[in-house]
């Protein structure tokens, strides 16, 4: 049974139906082919055709004949439309014509450049050319680090490499920053907030030293779609650039549905479980050989999936050979292999986390089925971009949780098709960051008087003569030098994350590697006795040693997985300086956040039972940052004559509404901010709205959002007397099911208390 | 719990993240933040930072608290009142150079028969090219001329690489007609840097190889990135080096565990530095003269590089000289004597492994180091075809060091290929297997060595023996 029948069927199922909130019908569209443009390397044709490619879309000959004649470009990619042979075919061709030349690749993650490498040398090997294409990261062996900076055509590498292996070694890369022709940044939506601000300043440290080098690089980048890719590539590459976004590939009719799992208990209002109803739904398609991919929003929820559509295949009397899971922390020839079975057909049923959802090569699906609402209208457009075949019907099925922004969405299908993406955001100046960069600017070439770094040439100054005062830099005539025995690249980290991993051995197999784990992720992960599934074996975590970066794991079969409970810690260390406002107190300073595991549940596989728990010892880890708070009387229940639960809806739908309108204050991406309430905040007892810096040691937003306090007040008000929901949504205080009946009436009594030039304490608030 | 807590702790700070007591560390070195009336008036934002804003802002970046700083700047004022001295006045020297840019110059000549510890320095006039190439595993040196040598040595800002390293101190020592001469380049301040470069060029561009330590991992790479910086062409990729760090570690590393150029000169060459500046401390002097521009205790610092400069030279006449003497007895120490046969083994001159290997045994009659030397001794003679020594050798080896398995494995192929003598073949397996149970509680030794190769042989020599015979293996024993 093919797509469109499954489709038909579904039509006329009155118990499928009655749980949908929507079914909309997007048109399909053709295919607009171009002859390859006139101009290209007889060679490069060949290798296109050897693999299958005769013509290009309407986009990527726009893309192609741009590139080369030396536009900057942003090329706004939907998933599968071929947006590699964008940058691609004109960098290939730059080298057959110029052997010297060279180009720099940058993706987000390692993941993404060894599957571009693995494309690419592809590509190159049916050219029949000798062109070298290597990545360039933390893995590459020191052995052939000397090759790839000499001879290495195309280097592909990642941000955090480039911040500190590329850029203050520039003088043994001279081959590469003398030829530099072309810069491609691929997932550049990836750069938002912080990241991206960092993103921006490397890449005035890298033109810094292609001027030195006498070399001027070009720009190719690609955006998934969100609201602004030309306004955020502008902005990161500091240049115009030449907006592609009319995509010539073809897609055929999609069916996308809104799914809301039937209620069980109507007295508790209790759903049927998401992972099962999408289970069942992928396990139909299965039956019916339809190929789907199941997005599922954690790493565990993809684990239980694969486990029972394995099952769930096994019973049909197939081969579970069908069905893999696919998340971070597999093993990258696994991945490989799991890709390239999706591609050609011999995989039927993946399931993923959001890790599919960047440009990773899987060719197209019949059906996208959504476990649980993405989080943002770009990424939920990502990932239903997965399904689609040229001439066919796709069905993209969204399945809610009972998480309340999940049901919003599915209660208010018209939010989610009539909302733009999101758009991104970055902050190049942001002061922390580019005197960061500055001084990472100065270790690798001196700066003459008059130069200018992003900032105006009198900032630029203003700076440099700061770090001279403090002896990190030394003047001298018209010249900044470094004058540190410091790296001061290795003191900046770009990202949140810590570095590294952790591995996860096998000890019954001579300690052979199963999987790998980010760092911090790993005391929620494979803690102790906890059961590490792995593409749905199942494995007991016997001791997690993080000092050595491993945990030690044997095979088991149990019949549950476990689940770590999180806690959050939020400390106030330091006041720097706190002043009242109408009603409220403003303050902001140091905060520790801290974050520990404390105890695991067992549950149940299939019924999802509570079965046991047990502890978890892990030390906690603490972030220092930095973070403005609002502090309310104590007594502001009773002067409000509402009860403390009320209060707590209150608090949490206010920093809900904060936390929207804070990355538009100060520049930055939500990613960037946190929030949260506290009814009794330790030390002062008050009740409390926080919001602090996902990055240790702040990069200076806290101090802004203080001074912008009436504005942040004024534009919560806004938000919220604006908004036309009743008792709250995701655009403003979040939905109702999760700050309360009362959350955003309160937020608004809340609000004005924090602007009104009112008394603190015994009544008279005028509100 | 506790425990893990460190470990956690070690963690965060390898990863930079700050944890609360560096960060109140930190926090309570930096001085108290002056009480301001709130400069924000609470009615709209403010758009430009204040000044002091920006600086509180930026202390944060700074590597140096502010309070550090400050420390500095008083010792600065305190050294100009007790009347700071110029470098020139300090070390001497002419300032060479241009109005754009000019260096010190301190040049000195050294009579060749100035003594560095026991070892004149006209010794490295006599060095012979071909052990220079010996020592250094490096044939190209075939044609080191210590006449048209350059020996070179750097003191920088204490980075191990990365454009933003400097080297301010670059030392080249020369012989000329009747002396050895020795340049200091020193850099007053970071302008100084081009005119110094092209000195350093020019005296390169006049030579024919380079002697440095561990200059070609440091120095070199150092001075060319400051080359490229400077835009200046660099040669001196394109000459012979000799880097004796590779020479020191080649021949002492058995007996001196630290190869550092400060101990081999000590230990090898018997110098005895007065006054000098430990390594470490050395960028700290010169960031500190740059502030404070009394250049009294660089004097330190130009002693120490001096002396290195001088130490490479007599340690390439050194080297040469020992090996001059015939077979290694230019070294005293077994160990350094073993060495110079494992050098002779690694170039494959086995003639010489022979003679020197031989000459090892016979004035070490109770060595440990017995063992190895008869190893090498072994397979020299095997490389050689020598095969009635090396019959000897390998039995020597076995009486003397019964456990070691590589003397019954060559004797058992030999008798089993070259000899054609199964019996004996499967004798000799037999003996290295009883003493390797024989010794098998001890597992430290055997640990090392597989004795697989060795069942397998045995298995192969009976099963020939079976068919020689007519009998199965078995049956022999």
């Amino acid at each position: 049974m093919n797509v469109a029948q499954t489709i038909d069927r579904l039509k006329t199922d009155p118990e499928f139906r009655r749980n949908l909130t929507a079914w909309q019908t997007l048109p399909d569209r053709p295919a607009r082919f171009l002859d390859f443009p006139p101009n290209l390397h007889p060679k490069l044709a060949e290798g296109l055709r050897k693999r299958g490619i005769h013509h290009l879309y309407s986009h990527q000959r726009e893309a192609v004949e741009a590139a080369l004649n030396g536009e900057d470009l942003c090329v706004v990619t939907p998933t599968a439309s071929g947006k590699t042979l964008c940058y691609n075919i004109p960098v290939l061709q730059r080298l057959i014509e110029n052997p010297k030349a060279r180009a720099l690749y940058l993706f987000p993650t390692k993941a993404l450049s060894q599957d571009q490498v693995h494309e690419l040398t592809g590509t190159i090997e049916d050219m029949e050319v000798t062109i070298g294409a290597y990545t360039f990261d933390g893995d590459t062996p020191a052995s052939a680090r000397k090759a790839i900076r000499n001879a290495g055509h195309i280097v592909v590498t990642n941000p955090d490499m480039l911040h500190t292996g590329v850029l203050p070694h520039h003088t043994i890369w001279i081959r590469l920053f003398e030829h530099l022709e072309y810069i491609v940044i691929d997932e550049i939506h990836h750069y938002r907030g912080v990241f991206g601000s960092h993103l921006a300043n490397l890449l005035r440290r890298l033109r810094r030293i292609c001027a030195f080098y006498g070399s001027n690089p070009r720009f190719i980048c690609c955006s998934a779609t969100i609201a602004n890719p030309q306004e955020l590539t502008e902005r990161i590459i500091e240049r115009p650039v030449r907006l592609v976004n009319e995509n010539g590939a073809p897609a055929g009719e999609k069916h996308f549905l809104f799914y809301n799992p039937p209620v069980v208990n109507a007295e508790l209002g209790i759903r049927r479980s998401s992972v099962k109803e999408a289970t069942r739904v992928a396990t139909q398609l299965l039956s019916r050989d339809i190929q789907s991919i199941v997005f599922a929003r954690s790493r565990l929820r993809v684990e239980i999936m694969t486990t029972y559509l394995k099952e769930a295949v096994r019973r049909l009397g197939k081969s579970d050979k069908l069905v893999a899971g696919y998340r971070g922390g597999y093993l990258p020839t696994e991945r490989r292999a799991i890709e390239k079975g999706l591609r050609e057909g011999a995989l039927m049923t993946v399931v993923s986390t959001n890790a599919l959802e960047l440009g990773i090569d899987i060719g197209s699906l019949d059906v996208c089925i959504m476990c649980g609402y993405a989080g943002t209208v770009a990424s939920t457009w990502q990932q239903a971009g997965r399904a689609g075949r040229r001439n066919n019907v796709a069905l993209v099925i969204l399945i809610a949780s009972s998480a309340p922004l999940d049901q919003f969405i599915i209660a208010h299908p018209e939010y989610f098709f009539e909302q733009t993406p999101e758009s991104a955001t970055v902050d190049p100046n942001n002061l922390i960051i580019v005197a960061s960069h500055i001084k990472c600017a100065a270790f690798e070439l001196p700066f003459t008087e008059g130069e200018t770094f992003g900032l105006d040439a009198t900032s630029t100054r203003e700076i440099l003569d700061y770090l001279a005062e403090h002896h990190v830099l030394r003047k001298v005539k018209n010249r900044w030098h470094w004058s540190a025995d410091t790296y001061p690249a290795e003191d900046i980290s770009l990202r949140t994350a810590a570095p590294g991993n952790v591995v996860i051995l096998d000890t019954s197999d001579d300690g052979r590697v199963i999987g790998e784990l980010d760092y911090f992720a790993a005391p929620v992960e494979v803690y102790q006795n906890a059961v590490y599934m792995h593409q749905s074996k199942q494995y007991t975590i016997d001791h997690l040693d993080l000092e050595d970066r491993k945990a030690y794991a044997r095979p088991v079969e149990v019949d549950y997985y476990t689940d770590a409970e999180l806690k959050v810690d939020l400390k106030v260390l330091d006041t720097f300086e706190q002043k009242p406002v109408g009603g409220v107190e403003k303050c902001w300073g140091e905060l520790s956040v801290t974050w520990f595991p404390t105890r695991f549940k067992k549950i149940k596989l299939g019924t999802h039972e509570n079965v046991g728990w047990g502890e978890i010892h892990l030390p906690e880890q603490t972030m220092h940052t930095t973070g403005y708070w609002i502090e309310f009387a104590s007594d502001i229940a009773e002067q409000f004559g509402i009860k403390q639960e009320e209060l707590g809806e209150a608090l949490n739908a206010l920093a809900n509404t904060l936390r929207q309108v804070a990355p538009v204050q100060v520049l930055c991406d939500p990613h960037d901010i946190r929030a949260q309430a506290m009814l009794r905040a330790p030390v002062s007892e008050k009740p409390t709205i926080f919001l602090y810096e996902s990055y240790p040691g702040g990069v200076g937003f806290s101090e802004k959002l203080f001074s912008h306090h009436h504005r942040m007040i004024d534009a919560s008000i806004s938000l919220l007397t604006g908004c036309s929901c009743k008792e709250g949504c995701p655009s403003c205080v979040g939905p109702a099911l999760e700050v309360g009946e009362y959350g955003k009436r309160g937020a608004l009594k809340l609000a004005h208390l924090a602007r009104a030039e009112g008394v603190r304490t015994g009544g008279g608030v005028k509100v | 719990m506790s425990d893990v807590k460190k470990k956690l702790d070690s963690l965060m700070k390898q990863h930079q993240l700050q944890t609360g007591a560096e960060w109140e560390r930190v926090r309570a070195e930096r001085p108290a933040p002056e009480r301001r009336a709130a400069p924000i008036s609470s009615e709209g934002p403010e758009e430009t930072p204040q000044p002091q804003r920006l600086r509180e802002l930026l202390d944060r970046l700074a590597m140096i608290p502010a309070s550090e700083s400050y420390r500095r700047r008083e010792e600065e004022e305190l050294r100009r009142e007790s009347g700071a001295l110029d470098v020139q006045q300090v070390i001497g020297g002419e300032i060479i150079g241009d109005d754009d840019s000019a260096f010190l110059l301190l040049r000195r000549d050294y009579p060749i028969e100035h003594r560095q510890g026991k070892v004149a320095l006209g010794t490295a006039l006599e060095t012979a090219s071909h052990h220079i190439a010996f020592s250094a595993c490096d044939p190209s040196l075939g044609d080191f001329d210590p006449r048209k040598t350059l020996f070179v040595d750097t003191e920088t800002i204490g980075l191990s690489g990365g454009t933003g390293t400097i080297a301010f101190l670059v030392g080249m020592g020369y012989f000329t007609e009747s002396a050895f001469r020795l340049d200091q380049c020193f850099l007053r301040d970071y302008d100084d840097e081009a005119a110094m470069l092209r000195c350093v060029a020019e005296l390169v561009g006049r030579h024919e190889a380079l002697v440095s330590y561990n200059g070609k991992s440091f120095d070199l790479p150092l001075l060319r990135t400051r080359f490229i910086q400077n835009r200046i062409p660099f040669r001196a990729d394109a000459i012979l080096h000799l880097d004796l760090v590779h020479v020191a570690r080649r021949f002492w590393k058995r007996r001196l565990a630290d190869c550092s150029l400060g101990n081999i000169e000590r230990e090898i060459l018997g110098v005895q530095r007065q006054g000098d500046v430990p390594s470490f401390l050395i960028p700290q002097l010169w960031f500190e003269y740059l502030r404070s521009r009394d250049a009294r205790p660089l004097e330190g610092v130009f002693y120490h590089h001096r002396m290195d400069i001088l130490s490479l030279a007599a340690l390439t006449g050194w080297v040469s000289q020992c090996l001059e003497a015939p077979a290694g007895d230019g070294f005293h120490y077994q160990e350094d004597r073993l060495s110079v046969v494992r050098v002779y083994f690694q170039q494959r001159r086995y003639q010489e492994v022979l003679e020197h290997g031989e000459r090892f045994l016979e004035l070490e009659a109770a060595s440990p180091l017995r063992q190895e030397c008869l190893e090498m001794l072994g397979l020299a003679c095997k490389r050689l075809h020598a095969w009635e020594k090396m019959e000897r050798v390998w039995e020597q080896l076995a009486a003397e060091f019964p456990r070691t398995l590589i003397a019954y494995l060559e004797l058992a192929k030999h008798y089993e290929h070259r000899c054609r003598d199964l019996l004996r073949a499967e004798a000799v397996c037999r003996r290295a297997l009883e003493h390797l149970q024989e010794e098998s509680g001890v597992r430290a030794v055997y640990s090392l060595q597989d004795p697989e190769p060795l069942h397998r042989r045995l298995d192969r020599i009976r099963r020939k023996l079976g068919k020689v015979t007519g009998l199965s293996g078995e049956d022999l024993l």
